[in-house]
């Protein structure tokens, strides 16, 4: 369950000061949905467990420099673990090519059924989207594409791209207000 | 004056809260959300979407995950007594953790001031040398008028050395051995902040195989890994330039293969060193 805001700014001032109970409060609440989202985005367990591992030094490094005003805790420390994840598929010795193709199906190369179960579920999430949006969606919000790539590999203008980005947002904001 | 309703049609802000927009954009955004409350409002929905997106799917992390995260964190900062202790142990009386903050304090103002000495005698040391090695060999160039290339190596050496340690820009950061990796390695990167070059000068490191160089990273202020440069262990004492890095909140080493890495080899760790906040 996700802290209210009050919570998270007594959080962040423990965090701040180093202090273990705070440490251990954004692990109990925050891991398994930094967890997901790396296996989400990497699809292989040893990976995600490095970015799970990497998102909380980054955290612990850095948590004195966030900024309520710019956003939420959680936005904050999804987007670090979300970055590190793409990175790692990007440059990463396991890099790998995602396939266009491949996205419109449930990725079955792992089977790990926890992996299967998080998939079922973002899936299940995507489908209350139309099929345009959904794979927009996916594709810059889940696997990382830039807008010119997906432009380029959808074959659509680049505006075109950007604009159903902000439709698909605007969609998923109404199934969660 | 902007246009706040076409601003925010525009779709920045959605691209700002996925993440995937320009060092530049990004702190545009942040800007003008300062200035004007419906950029803030809008942005904060998009960030709330988004999150509750992300909540979909979540996994229970492998059990084994919680004590190899404190582990590392801990094997980054030995000093931090806080987080030593699980919590659900006997916490500390809010007392006993201001006097152990006390006691921190001095134990770290302790080392400091013996680091800053022990630096002080190295330099000393490296300066002197230094010194009288140009000496020598300036009449020893004076003397032969050659051109050997190896003597203008190590000239150009210990002129860089003079030149770096005099620099009042420059910034002296600490790197220590990873505990579990290679204990007693240490290192000192020096970094110039006007001219973002970095150095390093290498006390002990053990030999790279010839498969394999050194590389260093510096970790940027939202995390991001970045590599400064690689290098080879110097067959003479000497302080290496590096490459350059406008920011770090960190600089370490790791071992990668020949050529270096794109990500570091995080098991490959060798020395490591905060850079003071």
């Amino acid at each position: 369950m996700q802290l209210k805001d009050k919570d998270t700014s007594q959080l962040v001032e423990g965090l701040i000061r180093n202090d273990r109970k705070s440490y251990d409060e954004l692990y109990g609440n925050y891991s398994s949905k930094l967890y997901g989202i790396a296996l989400h985005i990497t699809q292989k367990q040893d990976i995600a467990e490095d970015v799970l591992q990497e998102t909380f030094i980054k955290i612990y490094n850095n948590v004195h420099r966030f900024d309520g005003s710019k956003g939420t805790f959680f936005s904050w420390i999804l987007n670090i673990c979300r970055n590190g994840a793409i990175d790692k598929i990007r440059y990463g010795k396991e890099s790998r090519k995602i396939q266009f193709d491949s996205l419109n199906v449930i990725i079955s190369t792992d089977t790990n059924p926890e992996i299967k179960r998080a998939n079922e579920e973002l899936w299940e999430v995507l489908d209350k989207l139309d099929d345009e949006h959904k794979e927009i969606l996916k594709l810059s919000y889940y696997y990382g594409f830039t807008h010119p790539e997906i432009a380029e590999k959808l074959n659509l203008p680049l505006g075109s791209v950007k604009s159903k980005i902000r439709i698909a947002l605007r969609e998923l904001r109404k199934i969660y207000p | 004056m902007i246009d706040v309703k076409k601003y925010i049609e525009s779709g920045i802000l959605d691209e700002y809260a996925a993440g995937i927009i320009s060092e530049n954009e990004k702190k545009e955004v942040e800007a003008l959300a300062d200035i004007y409350p419906e950029i803030a409002k809008e942005l904060n929905s998009i960030n709330m979407s988004l999150a509750a997106f992300a909540l979909v799917g979540g996994v229970e992390p492998p059990d084994k995950m919680e004590e190899q995260i404190w582990a590392e964190i801990l094997n980054l900062d030995s000093n931090v007594i806080n987080l030593n202790t699980k919590s659900n142990s006997k916490v500390s009386s809010p007392k006993k953790i201001n006097k152990l903050g006390q006691y921190s304090a001095v134990a770290t103002l302790v080392i400091m001031i013996f680091v800053s000495i022990g630096w002080a005698i190295n330099f000393k040391n490296k300066f002197d040398t230094s010194q009288k090695e140009l000496s020598n060999l300036s009449e020893q160039n004076q003397k032969l008028n050659d051109n050997n290339s190896e003597l203008e190596k190590l000239n150009h050496s210990y002129y860089l050395k003079d030149s770096i340690f005099s620099n009042p820009n420059s910034k002296l950061i600490q790197l220590n051995g990873v505990k579990k990796k290679s204990p007693t390695s240490k290192a000192y990167v020096i970094w110039d902040k006007s001219t973002a070059d970095v150095y390093i000068d290498i006390l002990s490191l053990p030999q790279n195989p010839p498969d394999k160089q050194y590389q260093l990273w510096a970790i940027s202020q939202i995390g991001r890994q970045i590599s400064v440069g690689l290098f080879d262990m110097p067959e003479n004492n000497e302080i290496i330039p590096i490459g350059k890095t406008n920011e770090s909140v960190q600089f370490f080493v790791s071992l990668e293969k020949k050529g270096g890495a794109k990500i570091p080899t995080l098991k490959e760790k060798y020395v490591y060193g905060n850079v003071d906040r």
